[in-house]
C-alpha cells in the first residue's frame, strides 16, 4: 500500500485503525533507525519512537494534506529526538566528552579494530556533537535524505544545513584522527 | 536515494573526508523480534486502547444461517469479487478497509443474496469435509444422505485410529505375556493384526 492509500485511509475516521497498522508497518523500522542514529542506546530509542507514533497517532485527525506522510512522520520523530537530546547534551556535557576522549585514546594501544569496533567510535563521535548539528549529520549520513526533504522537516535553509553537516563531518573526523593518531 | 548516495559521498570527497557512507544498518544491534513487539506495543498504547468494546464484532450475534452461508460465501466472493469489484481507482482491499460492520455486514449479505441456491449448494458439496458437521446440521442445503455419509465416515476413521491405537498398546506389552494366552486367543489376534496390516494401518 503506498503513501496514499495510506493516508486516505488515516484520514478517514472509520477506517483510522486500519491506516494506522499499515502506517506502522511502514514506517516503524525506518523511523527507529534515524532515532536510533540520533541518540544510540536502544531503551531510549524505543521510549522515543513511542512517543512518537502517539503523538502522530493522536494528530492524525489535524493532519494537513498539503505535507507529505514520509515527512510529517519525520519532523515528529526528529523534534521528539532533539528534545530528548538537549535534556540530556544538558545533563553531561562533558560527561560525553571526556568518555569519547578515553575511548579514542585506546584506539591508539590496540593492534587493529573490527568494523563493529569502527562503527562504535563514530557513534560516540556523533554523540559529542551539539543537537542540531547531529541531528542534520544523521539525516544525511545514515537516512542519506537531500537538503531539500531536510529542509522541510528542519525549517532550516539548504546553505545553513550544508554548513552544519560540513562542520559536523569535520569535528567527527578530528575525534576519530585523534583516536587512530593519524592526525 | 541511490543517486542521492552518490550526491553525499561526492560531498564527502570534496571535504576530503575519510567518512564513506555506510552499506547498511550495520553496528546498531536491535533485541530479536523488536519490531513487531514494538508495533504491538504501539497499537496497544493508540488503536486498542481507544477502541470501544461495543464496536468488537460480535460473531455470536450473527444468525447461524448468516454464519454458514458466510462461510461457503467466502469462497465465491473471493472468486468473482475482484472482477466485479475492481475498479481502476480503488481496489476491493481499500473498499472493504473503509466498511464498517454493519457496512460490511451488509455486503455479505447482499453478496450471499447474489448467488443462486445451486451454486451455493454445489459450493457446499464440493467443500464438504472442509465444513464442521455441526455446522451442517444447522442448514438445509446438503441432503441428509450426504450427511449420514460424512458423519459415518468420522465415525469410523475414530473408531479406527481407537483399535490401532490398542493394537500399538498390545504390541508393546511384556513378551512373556504371549506364552500365558492360549492358541485360541493368540490366533484371533494374529488374524486380527493380520487383517489390519492388509488394511495398511
Amino acid at each position: 500500500m503506498n503513501d496514499k492509500e495510506i493516508l486516505m485511509l488515516c484520514l478517514d475516521e472509520k477506517t483510522r485503525d486500519i491506516g494506522f497498522k499499515h502506517l506502522l508497518s511502514a514506517y516503524s523500522k525506518k523511523i527507529y533507525y534515524h532515532v536510533r542514529r540520533m541518540i544510540n542506546d536502544h531503551d531510549d530509542a524505543n521510549d522515543v519512537v513511542q512517543n512518537c507514533f502517539i503523538k502522530a497517532w493522536k494528530g492524525l485527525p489535524n493532519f494537513r494534506e498539503d505535507s507529505q506522510l514520509f515527512t510529517w512522520l519525520y519532523r515528529i520523530a526528529t523534534n521528539e529526538s532533539l528534545t530528548f537530546l538537549q535534556d540530556r547534551y544538558r545533563k553531561n556535557t562533558s560527561a560525553v566528552a571526556m568518555d569519547t576522549v578515553a575511548h579514542s585514546s585506546q584506539l591508539v594501544e590496540e593492534a587493529w579494530i573490527d568494523g563493529e569496533t569502527l562503527q562504535e567510535r563514530l557513534q560516540e563521535a556523533i554523540d559529542t556533537l551539539p543537537p542540531k548539528q547531529k541531528q542534520v549529520f544523521v539525516m544525511r549520513y545514515f537516512d542519506e535524505m537531500k537538503y531539500e526533504e531536510m529542509e522541510n522537516i528542519l525549517g532550516t535553509s539548504t546553505g545553513a544545513l550544508k554548513a552544519s553537516f560540513h562542520h559536523a563531518v569535520k569535528k567527527i573526523e578530528t575525534i576519530l584522527k585523534d583516536g587512530l593518531n593519524l592526525g | 536515494m541511490s543517486n542521492e548516495r552518490e550526491h553525499i559521498n561526492k560531498e564527502l570527497n570534496e571535504l576530503e573526508s575519510m567518512l564513506h557512507l555506510p552499506a547498511n544498518e550495520e553496528g546498531l544491534n536491535v533485541p530479536i523480534a523488536y519490531f513487531e513487539t514494538l508495533e504491538n506495543e504501539i497499537l496497544n498504547k493508540t488503536v486498542y486502547a481507544e477502541k470501544e468494546v461495543s464496536n468488537a464484532v460480535k460473531l455470536r450475534a450473527i444468525p447461524l444461517w448468516k454464519y454458514i452461508s458466510g462461510i461457503a460465501a467466502t469462497g465465491l466472493i473471493l472468486y468473482f469479487g475482484l472482477q466485479m469489484f475492481a475498479s481502476p481507482k480503488e481496489s476491493l482491499e481499500m473498499q472493504l478497509a473503509k466498511m464498517n460492520t454493519s457496512e460490511l455486514d451488509n455486503f455479505i449479505s447482499q453478496q450471499i443474496a447474489a448467488i443462486s441456491e445451486s451454486e451455493l449448494h454445489n459450493y457446499l458439496l464440493d467443500n464438504v469435509n472442509d465444513i464442521e458437521t455441526v455446522l451442517l446440521f444447522e442448514t438445509e442445503f446438503i441432503s441428509d444422505a450426504t450427511l449420514e455419509q460424512k458423519t459415518t465416515a468420522e465415525v469410523n476413521a475414530q473408531v479406527l485410529s481407537a483399535e490401532k491405537n490398542s493394537i500399538i498398546k498390545v504390541n508393546l506389552l511384556d513378551e512373556n505375556l504371549l506364552d500365558q494366552l492360549d492358541d485360541e486367543t493368540l490366533q484371533d489376534y494374529l488374524n486380527n493384526a493380520a487383517l489390519f496390516d492388509d488394511l495398511g494401518l
